[in-house]
């Protein structure tokens, strides 16, 4: 799409948009209630860690691109992780009836 | 400033302000529903910053798997727990969120202020632009074959795990007695376990 | 040092991917891994036909696939230290070592599953299937010398482990421990992803002696907040404090079984990972890391030993107690010394041991009395002598008394502390250890002293003993060999002493630590 090499839009535009977003992602992660929104809140996480990657890869390592490896390799197991964190996720709802954080509390002392 | 680079400037400033608008919507909505379309929108936008960076084929891994994949899949599991919720009142959880708000500005300030002071190699090599694909598989097959075959076997495992645990069993029975039993722990519970199974109908 | 660094980066940038096509891989590194694939998919093979052909033939599978891993990586044993796929992978003797502690520990963990799994009506051969997936992880996780592989290894076990912890699916307890476990464990990948993401921004390259050597000139905050971020993913593998507050809780409701690979398995390739990346990687950054490795080890030490005494479950005490456990273990880390090393690696092997065979214990008895309260096991000596002889021996194992394998364990790794002039951690050490006596010996107390009036209704309902049973004979082997071992490898430690030492002499990335340490005591 724009092959001329990337000039306008600073490397630290990049990182400190990833850095947003992680933060979002952990904002989420501690006070989401309903365990769903905590799912996709690390995928927000895991997201903003691509934005990284795909930034140091572009402005750091054009030639051998391995961000972009790193990036992929992400994806995948983040499409993976969904998918187990689903199956639990059923499994819990047909035991207990519920998603909501606070009331997984069985296991206290 | 030329328009091609103008128009780059611009593309990131839309996508960056649809990316962060997105993030604050889904952890803050109330409905869940609006969250995971919003989180489409943002895996989306996401993808446009790949292509921003040249780097199409990422940016068309992130769309099928992210949006075609992890997207469906997280509507599919709101669907299928779809129960209205009222969660009761929980004392001390506004403090919770606005302490752990201060928490995550720190951590933002930190790393805002790591990016910005850090002096980066800047300029890298050049960009190998549309070539980008090809070495990818190149690296796939050399210096990172080792985790691609072994994401084979974490896919594997992983469906198969979630098919043994999403599946129903219809009768269970202890394949060394014979028994009837219930998928349980062993260590039986010294507290009620609160099922109400009924109400779920 | 520089030279060499320049040297390094050089080659690594003139090699495009094109040209790395002509070298050779050197795979015959990854054989043992390949072994226990292979039984993973002939496991997988043999359940589609049915849950009784599963019972009967996935053991005897999986035993040939981890006894033949083990084979392959006594084979390995000083080897030449070539770099294997590219840099991506290194089997050099520590790598092995701690593979073949991951690849016991899933073969004990195996012969006391069948029973549990059996009596629980859970799908038995896909039980195996994933575990052994989990143990492939843990193994390449071992070896990872590239950032890449040791987040794709790092996940492969993670999700696995999440997987078996829910495993009892129609258990609500062990659905929610799944569920926690899931999160925090994405949540520390993620957080480790971050890490990683800066390393490779400030070196360019994802192979971890490359990144160490770009440290050594690197502006010191970027590399400081990628430290924190890696630390705190090693601390949370290893369960260490105050990353440990998914321990208890997975523990508790994940089958016991489980938790006994948890504990051993996971855990030895969390210690190898750290050592990779800690000493491999952050090698210019040894005091700051040392400092705050020094503190989560007291914080486990004293946290784990601690808390572990108000415990009245069983397995959740092991969960405290294996917190502690691991700050014992960091006390050889934070040394860098060889003793320290060697004295690590030698409680690693004797804690797969001693720990296993407790748990073998503690399963056997809730099998027999679906109990796992600590109270319950009152008065057991009467009726089951074995179990009480067995956890008994274990646990004072355990707690470091004298003739069994842990005291040998616990006192080279104090001298290695002592020696190293690490007098804060030692004494902590010391002090909690006294505090754990007290709380394993509570236990023996319990089964041994009580007078048969005073036995636990569950004692005294005790079943008759019965050893026919499928998935009871390997139980039973399990337990004795674990019991064995832990009671008798303290006095005929020698070998184990010699094994260690030359693990550490085997492990170049080791002896490099271990030069520059000794180079500024000196100076």
């Amino acid at each position: 799409m724009f092959n001329s090499p990337i000039e306008q839009v600073p490397l630290q535009a990049y990182l400190i948009l990833a850095s947003l977003l992680f933060c979002i992602g952990v904002w989420g992660l501690i006070n989401s209630r309903n365990a769903v929104r905590v799912l996709m809140s690390i995928e927000l996480m895991l997201n903003a860690v691509n934005i990284n990657l795909m930034a140091f890869s572009a402005y750091l390592d054009g030639e051998l691109i391995r961000g972009q490896v790193f990036t992929v390799f992400v994806i995948t197991v983040a499409a993976a992780e969904a998918a187990v964190g689903l199956a639990i996720l059923l499994s819990i709802y047909r035991n207990r009836v519920t998603v909501d954080m606070e009331s997984f509390n069985l296991l206290r002392w | 400033m030329t328009i091609a680079a103008s128009t780059e400037l611009i593309c990131f400033l839309i996508l960056s302000v649809v990316i962060i608008a997105g993030g604050i919507g889904i952890v803050f909505l109330e409905n869940i529903v609006y969250s995971a379309f919003l989180l489409g929108g943002v895996f989306m936008a996401i993808a446009g910053l790949y292509l921003l960076l040249n780097a199409s084929f990422v940016a068309a891994a992130q769309i099928l798997v992210y949006v075609g994949a992890v997207n469906v899949l997280i509507l599919f599991a709101i669907m299928l727990v779809n129960k209205r919720e009222d969660p009761k009142p929980i004392k001390g959880l506004q403090l919770r969120k606005i302490i752990s708000a201060g928490v995550c500005a720190g951590l933002l300030a930190l790393l805002i202020r790591v990016d910005l002071t850090t002096p980066w190699s800047l300029p890298g090599p050049t960009s190998i632009g549309e070539l980008a694909t090809e070495r990818i598989g190149e690296h796939l097959f050399t210096d990172y074959l080792l985790p691609f075959e072994l994401a084979s076997v974490l896919l594997l495992m992983a469906m198969i795990g979630a098919i043994v645990l999403a599946r129903r069993d219809v009768l269970i029975t202890d394949v060394g007695t014979g028994k009837e039993v219930n998928q349980g722990l062993i260590e039986k519970a010294t507290s009620p376990l609160l099922i109400d199974k009924n109400s779920s109908s | 040092m520089p030279c060499l660094g320049a040297l390094f980066i050089n080659s690594q940038s003139l090699t495009a991917p094109g040209e790395l096509l002509n070298l050779s891989l050197n795979a015959w590194a990854i054989a043992p891994e390949g072994a226990v694939l292979i039984a993973m998919l002939g496991t997988l093979l043999v359940d589609l036909a049915g849950e009784k052909a599963a019972a009967n033939w996935a053991p005897p599978i999986c035993y040939v696939g981890l006894l033949t891993a083990l084979g392959l990586l006594a084979m390995q044993w000083n080897g030449p230290l070539e770099s294997s796929f590219l840099g991506a992978f290194l089997s050099d003797n520590l790598a092995i070592a701690f593979r073949s502690v991951v690849a016991l520990s899933t073969l004990i963990s195996l012969l006391i599953s069948w029973r549990y799994a059996e009596q629980s009506g859970s799908p038995v051969g896909e039980y195996a299937a994933i575990l052994l997936a989990a143990t492939l992880g843990a193994m390449l996780l071992c070896g990872a010398t590239d950032l890449v592989s040791v987040f794709i290894s790092l996940e492969t076990l993670s999700v696995a482990s999440y997987l078996l912890s829910g495993y009892m699916k129609r258990d609500a307890r062990s659905s929610e421990a799944a569920l926690k476990y899931l999160l925090v464990g994405s949540a520390a990948a993620a957080v480790f992803l971050y890490g990683a993401s800066l390393l490779y921004g400030i070196s360019g390259t994802t192979n971890l002696q490359a990144i160490g050597i770009a440290l050594i000139t690197s502006p010191t905050p970027l590399a400081a907040l990628a430290l924190v971020f890696v630390l705190a993913t090693v601390a949370f593998k290893i369960a260490a404090v105050p990353f440990h507050q998914w321990t208890p809780d997975v523990y508790e409701g994940s089958p016991t079984p489980v938790v006994a690979f948890l504990s051993v398995g996971s855990k030895a390739a969390g210690f190898a990972l750290a050592v990779r990346l800690l000493i491999g990687c952050f090698g210019a950054f040894d005091n700051q890391w040392k400092l705050l490795f020094t503190v989560l080890a007291v914080l486990s030490m004293t946290l784990g030993n601690v808390v572990a005494l108000a415990q009245t479950s069983m397995k959740r005490m092991l969960a405290y107690s294996s917190i502690g456990q691991a700050g014992f273990v960091m006390i050889g880390l934070v040394c860098g010394t060889e003793d320290g090393f060697a004295s690590m690696v030698l409680y690693m092997a004797a804690y797969l041991f001693m720990n296993l065979g407790a748990f073998a214990c503690i399963i056997l008895f809730s099998i027999r009395t679906g109990s796992d309260r600590i109270s319950d096991y009152a008065g057991l000596y009467q009726k089951d002598p074995l179990i009480t002889l067995g956890l008994s021996l274990c646990l004072l194992s355990l707690g470091g008394i004298p003739p069994m394998i842990g005291f040998f364990g616990k006192i080279y790794l104090f001298f290695a502390g002592w020696a190293d002039q690490q007098y804060l951690l030692v004494i902590v050490g010391l002090v909690t250890s006294v505090i754990s006596i007290y709380y394993y010996i509570s236990v023996i107390k319990m089964m041994v002293v009580k007078e048969p009036y005073e036995a636990s209704d569950v004692v005294k309902n005790y079943p008759s003993i019965q050893w026919e049973t499928l998935g009871m004979p390997p139980l039973r082997i399990a337990l004795v060999t674990c019991v064995l071992v832990t009671a008798i490898g303290g006095v005929l430690s020698n070998p184990l002493f010699q094994w260690a030492n030359s693990t550490v002499a085997g492990t170049p990335l080791l002896q490099q630590a271990i030069a520059l340490g000794s180079q500024i005591n000196i100076g």
